[in-house]
């Protein structure tokens, strides 16, 4: 009797460190603006879809992340491309304008989807995946400001569930293995 | 990374007094965006270190040169006055690190063209002839 008590507190105990060390449940449902229309994840969403937080006048990590997802998507097979895509989400919501983003997104790949909208849709999208921004003032820059944001690709199911992020994104490679690994 | 270590290799090098500039690019700009970036490698042959900044690009209204950081967990890009090269040693402007930034472009430009960046050295003035690249989407 002893030993079956023992296993059943060893059992509840380990039960509870395991709900205790999961990673956070995130789920994004977000709605954004596509070129003037109302574009809905739970109305678009793919099997796997690849989100990426920027801003259309960051030169830097920007362009260069979204060309290796780019790089990515001529990479993997006809089946997955058609499963998969990329979602470009502008937090430049003073600066950024629907049509900017959106054509901005599609010279990485012509299927990028660049969106963008209010400040609140934008923050709870944003937030909704565990991203982050911050605007930062600079008044010795010429743009007078520039954007911190989640150097991270995000990873959604169909149903809008994260599950998986490539933090950085620094070659095609890294990028097409999580989209195989997680079609 | 091998797309744009690829895209380095294919540009030339420029030879001055102080620093030997290569793989000198800068990306098209790209519709939408008012703004793009430069990279080069700049490499300090003398037994002194060398400052540098960025003075002007041709065919574009404002530059200046910046420097990407992790900040809280972010990327995150501030100006910098300029940069400094330390003697008999290389300084590599490349994605996600020091890169020059271009505002507002005057013109269109056409992938391979080649337009002046003037660099203030030393205190000298020094024309590097940078090449025109498309982003790597393939």
């Amino acid at each position: 009797m002893i030993p079956f008590t023992l296993a059943l507190a060893l059992l509840i105990v380990g039960a509870f460190l395991w709900y205790g060390s999961r990673a956070p449940h995130l789920e994004a449902h977000f709605s954004l603006n596509h070129r003037g229309e109302n574009w809905s994840f739970d109305e678009n969403a793919k099997k796997l879809n690849l989100v990426y937080v920027g801003y259309v006048k960051c030169p830097d990590v920007c362009p260069m992340s979204l060309s290796y997802a780019a790089q990515a998507f001529h990479k993997i097979s006809k089946d997955q491309l058609k499963n998969t895509q990329l979602i470009f989400i502008s937090v430049d919501t003073a600066h950024d304008t629907p049509a900017s983003v959106a054509d901005y997104a599609v010279q990485f790949y012509p299927s990028f989807v660049g969106l963008t909208g209010s400040q609140i849709k934008v923050d709870e999208a944003v937030r909704s995946m565990g991203a982050s921004y911050m605007v930062e003032k600079d008044p010795k820059s010429y743009l007078g400001y520039s954007i911190a944001h989640s150097d991270r690709i995000f990873f959604l199911d169909k149903k809008g569930i994260v599950i998986d992020s490539l933090a950085n994104p620094r070659s095609e490679e890294s990028v097409t293995k999580k989209i195989k690994d997680l079609l | 990374m091998r797309s744009f270590l690829l895209m380095l290799s294919l540009c030339g090098h420029q030879a001055w007094a102080d620093l030997k500039f290569s793989d000198a690019i800068i990306y098209i700009p790209l519709k939408g965006s008012s703004v793009t970036a430069g990279y080069a490698v700049i490499e300090n042959e003398t037994k002194e270190a060398v400052t540098l900044t960025l003075q002007s690009v041709a065919g574009f209204k404002a530059v200046e040169v910046h420097q990407t950081l992790e900040k809280d967990g972010r990327a995150a890009m501030q100006k910098v006055e300029n940069f400094v090269v330390a003697p008999k040693s290389r300084l590599v402007l490349k994605p996600g690190g020091n890169h020059m930034m271009l505002f507002d472009p005057l013109r269109e430009f056409k992938p391979a063209e080649e337009i002046n960046a003037i660099f203030i050295v030393n205190e000298k003035s020094q024309t590097v002839k940078m090449k025109i690249v498309a982003r790597p989407t393939q």
